[in-house]
């Protein structure tokens, strides 16, 4: 099919000189144009059943969407590999966190020791980790998220595997007993039905993220920024600790900023905790 | 409440007569049949501790079998080898034969899923999933596949439901959760939810033992009508019980199949001794 393409191609960019000087030996495919459109499809199906020369016509729309579709398997294969660069990327991260935290667990142990609150222990691994290791920017969100991720993650962890375990046995077993895989008694029943406790632990978590300021001043998130961050990487500051900063300004209309601050995050607070609320009476009217 | 119990009482050892000449023709009948469950020397470990002692049983087509016996006796053990649910117990070893329908279900290549929905199985808790009373229902033949349309769905539910006796009192509610249906309507529930995959034999591990006597003959009148259909292998603690729905009874003590037999035979005439003072109440 390539071949008849590329050769279409020469004969149209050949036009008129070729058919003056050059004659050509043999003619291995030509462009045909039609006046009315529904007569192509006549004109293909015609060709197609001539029984006097063995005549091929295609269309060159069809056929490239036909090649289209080619490329897109390998486009998809291309996306599976991009996931899987992601995936062990992340994995990577982890392992390198975990090593981390292995290596400095006295380290840690001592800082608790003395009065330090796992806030404060996580801005400490986030600042050794992300910035130390990987060398991320300074008070760049993304770095902040992170951080906040990994301090939320045990409240959330907790939370799942606590409500994941509440499930009785019984449904378990019922499942089973119908004839479920494991893979379906989980994602059928065990997950559904841990799903509210899940939800209210994950909802604990970000409300803790949310005025938490501690781990983001280790990280440099509390540098005074001018600028509008535009992307993920570029510095900015939290808004706890902006308005800290904002509060303890002297100047004119800083009174009001600050109070316009608060009433953001205090807004965003509630705005979480409702959608919170709406999304687990609703699965719990569904399972109840 | 203690006057109403008594007159149940009553009621049922009237009808135990009747039940037992009824069952007894049946077993004529069917004598010659192949044993629809075949199991021979059926041993069971939980690590070193050995539960089952050289078990063989014939369980026959389309009658009630009861195993009855002493807590702790393997009874529960056995049934739960019928539909391999002793797989996924830590350190469970079964060894033997168990043939259903002539094959073997322990054979490596026997899976395990559609081996589960041949023999259903009913528990002695209620365990009805946090769903809708339609969604219990529709669990079993949805993820088996057999039911292409919803039309097709709702006609299996409503069916498994009419079945287990259970579709008028919640035909208005099919929709609410089912945890909010009483106890003996959630085991009924249960047994719709068995049925509605239409398996060949159904086990029932102390089916009515959370169940007040109402629930239970309930449970036990639909035994009866199932077993036109299924195969019934029952795990009971009442002896009552036991003779009112049953064809034919195991008694098990200290994880051997101690007498098989008949139902009457095997509550009018025992030929073990330990069989006897068991069911004459001697102990257990």
């Amino acid at each position: 099919m390539g071949k008849t393409l590329s050769t279409t191609e020469a004969a149209a960019a050949g036009g008129a000189r070729a058919e003056q000087a050059l004659q050509p030996e043999r003619i291995t495919a030509f462009l045909v144009g039609m006046n009315s459109r529904p007569a192509v499809l006549q004109m293909q199906r015609a060709l197609n059943e001539h029984r006097g020369e063995p005549l091929t016509a295609v269309l060159p729309g069809v056929t490239l969407a036909e090649l289209w579709r080619l490329v897109g398997v390998a486009d998809r294969a291309l996306r599976a590999v991009a996931a899987c660069v992601v995936l062990a990327g992340l994995l990577g991260m982890v392992a390198t966190l975990l090593t981390g935290l292995n290596e400095r667990r006295r380290e840690m142990a001592v800082l608790r020791a003395v009065g330090a609150r796992p806030a404060h222990v996580f801005g400490l691994l986030a600042l050794a980790v992300f910035l130390g290791c990987f060398g991320m920017p300074r008070s760049a969100p993304l770095v902040g998220g992170m951080t906040l991720a990994l301090m939320t993650l045990p409240t959330i962890i907790i939370s799942c595997r606590s409500s994941i375990r509440a499930v009785s046995p019984g449904v378990r077993q019922g499942a089973m007993a119908l004839g479920a895989s494991p893979v379906q008694v989980v994602f059928h029943q065990v997950l559904p039905a841990a799903l509210p406790g899940t939800l209210t632990g994950t909802i604990i978590g970000m409300a803790q993220a949310l005025g938490e300021t501690a781990p983001l001043l280790m990280i440099g998130m509390v540098a005074f920024i001018a600028s509008v961050p535009a992307t993920p990487m570029d510095s900015s500051a939290a808004l706890p600790v902006q308005i800290y900063l904002w509060a303890e300004s002297a100047e004119r209309g800083f009174v009001e900023k600050t109070a316009a601050a608060i009433i953001v995050i205090m807004s965003f607070l509630v705005l979480m905790n409702i959608l919170a609320v709406i999304i687990r009476s609703r699965t719990q009217t569904k399972v109840e | 409440m203690q006057n109403m119990n008594s007159t149940y009482f009553m009621n049922h050892t009237t009808t135990a007569s009747g039940v037992l000449s009824r069952g007894d023709m049946l077993t004529t009948v069917r004598a010659g049949d192949a044993p629809k469950v075949a199991a021979s020397n059926v041993n069971v470990f939980y690590r070193e501790k050995q539960a089952l002692m050289d078990v063989s049983i014939d369980i026959h087509s389309r009658q009630v079998t009861a195993l009855i016996g002493p807590s702790g006796c393997g009874k529960s053990t056995f049934l739960r080898c019928l539909n391999r649910m002793n797989d996924v117990v830590d350190g469970c070893r079964v060894t033997g034969n168990i043939l259903l329908d002539g094959e073997d279900i322990y054979a490596p290549k026997v899976d395990v899923v559609s081996l589960r929905s041949r023999i259903g199985m009913v528990f002695q808790k209620p365990n009805p999933f946090p769903k809708s009373v339609f969604d219990n229902v529709a669990y079993g033949p949805k993820i088996h596949g057999l039911a292409e349309h919803r039309t097709d769905l709702e006609e299996i539910v409503v069916n498994s439901l009419t079945k287990a006796g259970l579709f008028e009192e919640v035909k208005d509610r099919l929709y609410d959760s089912a945890t909010g249906l009483s106890g003996g309507q959630q085991q009924r529930l249960c047994i719709a939810r068995t049925i509605a995959i239409n398996p060949e034999v159904v086990l029932m591990d102390e089916p009515c033992s959370a169940l007040d006597p109402i629930a239970t003959s309930r449970i036990e009148d639909l035994m009866w009508e199932l077993k036109e259909n299924y195969t019934i292998i029952i795990v009971t603690h009442s002896m009552q019980q036991a003779a009112r729905v049953s064809q034919r009874t195991g008694f098990f003590h200290l994880g051997s199949l101690v007498e098989v037999g008949k139902t009457e035979q095997i509550f009018q005439n025992p030929v073990d001794t330990r069989t006897r003072d068991y069911i004459t109440g001697r102990f257990g």
